[in-house]
């Protein structure tokens, strides 16, 4: 996976590219906790180029939801455009409970 | 898809206990799929990837453990279906332990071997001897409709 992150007045993304697996969601949850440290909890995790998302994955997406919106923000994502990678949100019906983002902008060529 | 008369066994993947690894599943997935001569038409091979990840997910975090071993994943195809089993040697699954999500109110943790139920068309555990065995069965397209 890799991942690019960028940070606006109102808004924190994260953009993602391959795998969100078990592997990869240890990193995603450590940029998760670098916004909230710096008081950022609004954020936006773009998968759209994600091509495999698991239960680990989707874990560390719902950890960073749960704590974003303990304080007052949300966690919202722009789902993969893979419909087997969007699989396990309906599966899970995550889908339902995570705030679909816009797709977001191109955030330059910085990636993690 | 080309009817198979007969059961065709594939190469054993065999997986350290350990997260990486795990995406060794997926391109072991397409070759098997090659060597069966499995068509889109038959199987969705993303859809089963992620299923056998689940259980072997599963395998690595709670039977043999991170850095504990090795496991093991064999694939089978008969004309009716692709059946996967997984062999370690790690701890029982204790089903009395297991429970399907609660939908009402989202948790974080447990949905492993739930995504494996709901795509596979059945999912086995048994315990023989001292190894755990799983069993996923992915039906033929053409069987189902």
């Amino acid at each position: 996976m890799t991942a690019h992150t960028a940070t606006t007045d109102s808004l924190a993304t994260i953009v993602l590219r391959g795998r969100l697996d078990a592997v990869s969601a240890v990193k995603l949850r450590h940029e998760i906790d670098e916004k909230f440290a710096a008081e950022r909890f609004d954020i936006v995790v773009d998968l759209a180029a994600v091509e495999f998302v698991d239960s680990a994955g989707l874990a560390a997406l719902a950890n960073g939801m749960r704590r974003a919106r303990q304080n007052a923000g949300d966690l919202r994502v722009v789902y993969p455009a893979s419909p087997s990678a969007r699989r396990v949100f309906a599966l899970t019906r995550f889908d339902q409970v995570f705030v679909e983002a816009d797709a977001t902008t191109d955030l330059g060529p910085e990636w993690l | 898809m080309a009817p198979k008369s007969i059961t065709m066994e594939y190469e054993t993947l065999r997986l350290n206990s350990d997260h990486l690894s795990l995406r060794a599943i997926g391109p072991w997935l397409v070759d098997l799929a090659g060597r069966f001569d499995l068509q889109p038409d038959d199987i969705e091979l993303d859809a089963v990837e992620l299923a056998v990840h689940e259980v072997a997910m599963n395998i690595v975090d709670h039977s043999v453990g991170i850095g504990g071993g090795e496991f093991s994943i064999t694939g089978e195809c008969d004309e009716l279906a692709l059946r996967v089993r997984t062999f370690d040697a790690g701890e029982a699954f204790a089903r009395s332990n297991y429970s399907r999500p609660k939908f009402d109110e989202p948790q974080v943790r447990g949905y492993g071997l739930f995504i494996a139920e709901q795509i596979a068309d059945s999912v086995r555990y048994d315990r023989v001897g001292d190894q755990n065995q799983w069993e996923l069965v992915f039906s033929f397209r053409s069987v189902r409709s």
